[in-house]
């Protein structure tokens, strides 16, 4: 295509590519490097994690779709967040830092950060985006929580409520985040239930896996997810995801179940 | 000497035999050679689907080959594609229901219709499979199609875009168009082609029924009246396959449902109602119909647009057609179908 445009178009917005912002946030709450009983280092969920995010990295780099399209970055968090791997498109290099060790599980503060961290975020990627033709559209970020915990900060659970109001900031516009929640066996199901988005129906993306050792089909189920998110049209803007192999979807809080 | 007169008699009357026979043996072998060339002269004359052309029924269904106003036969092509040395290749005239459905290939047609052969429309129509699918394995989910109603004295065109969030949504693209195409031919004067997204959205629902699959789709639908001096054109659609007018240098739209980009959430069938529009266009127009995957690239500084701006001031070769909808750009890696329709 020439760069030369002496076109012109009447009342329609100019035309623009899509960028998606994808956050993986791992829990490293103690209860996360903690080994399981009679197992050995290798049972860690943590270690477990930590092995296999380069690897999905590498897997979403090598779809031409999700490598041009999307940008991403690795958060974790336990008694306060951190950033793992800056927000960054799969084309660059990037090193992804170790977890540090935490105790706590604090949902509010980690859901506050995100609030905070996406504004600076869009901004990097519209720059490192940006087009001489076209404009760049940044679509709604997507969220994948992987947790075994249930919230607890300063030495105390925490009350829903505290860290909902955060969660609302984040789903709400300007952000409107989708978040996908992925617990280990054990995690709090109401807790996934709550911080996950979903659709109209009430299905939301809470999942819940059946088995420890299934964390290699967990970590293929975020690719999957992430893959069929991005750049797929939609009769609806809340969308569910596909339940992952290994994993329950949870139906609802156990309180209004039971 | 009786033998003599004998063999005379039966010299005199076998020469002549033999030269009718030769006259006769002669004729047959130039017969069969003009026949042969005629044949051939008929393949090269419609080189895309030239056997079929030779069976092209009126557009009123008679039966009889199509005539012009002073009443010749209209078995003669028209000649809009550059072909070697200058040459313009061969036009088919475009008869019966086309539909494009490619789900694992790319397509393109192309062909001229209208009431007088020179004045007429001339279309190009491609699809193609986006960068997604083609790495996926899965396949394509962009239908179009068109049809010419002899009753209505226009071209239906008819573009469907299969929503990637269900599975089976190419397919309920294919059933939409061919719905659309099917209710267009029967569409009399006075009947409103909305009934064509209607049709189209019961093709779907019936889908879904059936339990055959789960898909649903975007629809933009064009009535295309040469008028001889331009041609009426009406548009309906639903959801976000856009339709575009280009005129020298200036592209209008004519459907587009764009807003703020944050979500590929779009209208579609079966639940939701169709806009419409229309306007009169000049000759040496071109009316636009694609799905977003194509029509996505147009709009202010386009340089998609300004490209096709230049090369479209003559229908392209069927092939450039194709290549033109095939633009690279690692970030447009949506399926694509795109109808153009000159206006003479």
């Amino acid at each position: 295509m020439g760069a030369a445009v002496t076109t012109s178009f009447e009342n329609v917005p100019a035309p623009s590519v899509q960028a998606y912002m994808i956050y993986l946030v791992l829990d490293t709450s103690k209860s996360m490097w903690l080994p399981r009983q009679h197992g050995g280092p290798e049972s860690v969920p943590l270690n477990q994690f930590v092995r296999r995010i380069p690897r999905m990295l590498r897997v979403l780099a090598d779809h031409p779709v999700t490598n041009k399209l999307a940008s991403i970055s690795v958060l974790a968090f336990n008694d306060r967040p951190e950033i793992l791997r800056p927000i960054s498109s799969l084309e660059q290099a990037a090193t992804i830092a170790r977890p540090s060790r935490g105790f706590g599980t604090d949902y509010a503060s980690m859901l506050k950060f995100l609030v905070g961290q996406h504004r600076k975020d869009v901004r990097e990627v519209k720059k490192s985006r940006a087009r001489n033709d076209y404009g760049v559209d940044i679509a709604r970020p997507w969220i994948f929580v992987i947790t075994d915990g249930r919230a607890y900060a300063q030495k105390q659970d925490q009350a829903d409520s505290e860290w909902l109001r955060e969660r609302e900031r984040l789903i709400d516009p300007p952000i409107e985040a989708r978040i996908v929640t992925m617990g280990l066996p054990g995690a709090d199901d109401d807790a996934l239930w709550l911080l996950a988005t979903g659709d109209e129906t009430g299905r939301r993306n809470a999942f819940i896996a059946r088995d420890p050792e299934h964390s290699d089909e967990l970590s293929r189920s975020v690719i999957e997810a992430i893959g069929s998110s991005i750049s797929t049209s939609a009769g609806s803007g809340t969308l569910t995801i596909k339940t992952p192999v290994g994993m329950d979807r949870v139906e609802g809080p156990r309180r209004a179940r039971d | 000497m009786l033998a003599t007169e004998n063999t005379g008699t039966v010299s005199s009357g076998v020469l002549p035999t033999f030269l009718v026979l030769g006259f006769a043996v002669v004729a047959c072998l130039v017969a069969l050679f003009v026949v042969r060339q005629r044949q051939g002269r008929v393949r090269e004359r419609y080189p895309a689907g030239g056997e079929l052309r030779r069976d092209e029924a009126a557009p009123d269904g008679s039966g009889k080959r199509p005539r012009d106003r002073d009443g010749r036969s209209r078995r003669k092509a028209r000649q809009a594609v550059q072909g070697k040395r200058g040459k313009r290749a061969p036009e088919p005239w475009l008869n019966g229901q086309v539909l494009q459905y490619g789900p694992w290939f790319s397509t393109v047609s192309h062909g001229y219709c209208g009431p007088e052969a020179d004045t007429g429309l001339a279309v190009r129509a491609a699809t193609v499979r986006g960068l997604r699918h083609r790495y996926d394995g899965t396949p394509g989910q962009d239908a179009l199609g068109m049809v010419w109603n002899s009753r209505r004295s226009s071209l239906f065109v008819v573009v469907a875009d299969g929503l990637g969030s269900l599975r089976d949504s190419g397919e309920a693209a294919r059933r939409a168009v061919a719905a659309a195409l099917h209710t267009a031919t029967q569409l009399d004067g006075h009947r409103d082609p909305v009934f064509l997204l209607q049709a189209a959205g019961r093709a779907v629902d019936d889908f879904n029924a059936q339990g055959e699959g789960k898909g649903t789709s975007t629809m933009v639908v064009a009535e295309i009246a040469a008028t001889g001096a331009g041609a009426d054109v009406s548009i309906w659609g639903i959801g976000d396959s856009e339709a575009w007018l280009l005129r020298g240098d200036r592209w209008t739209p004519l459907h587009h449902e764009r807003g703020p980009r944050r979500e590929n959430v779009t209208r579609h069938l079966p639940s939701d109602e169709a806009k419409r529009s229309g306007r009169q266009v000049n000759p040496g127009s071109v009316v636009l119909l694609a799905t977003d995957g194509f029509a996505g690239a147009l709009g202010p500084g386009s340089p998609l647009g300004a490209d096709l701006a230049e090369q479209w001031d003559r229908p392209p070769a069927p092939l450039d057609f194709l290549r033109q909808v095939d633009f690279a750009d690692d970030q447009f890696t949506d399926d694509r179908a795109a109808v153009a329709v000159w206006i003479r």
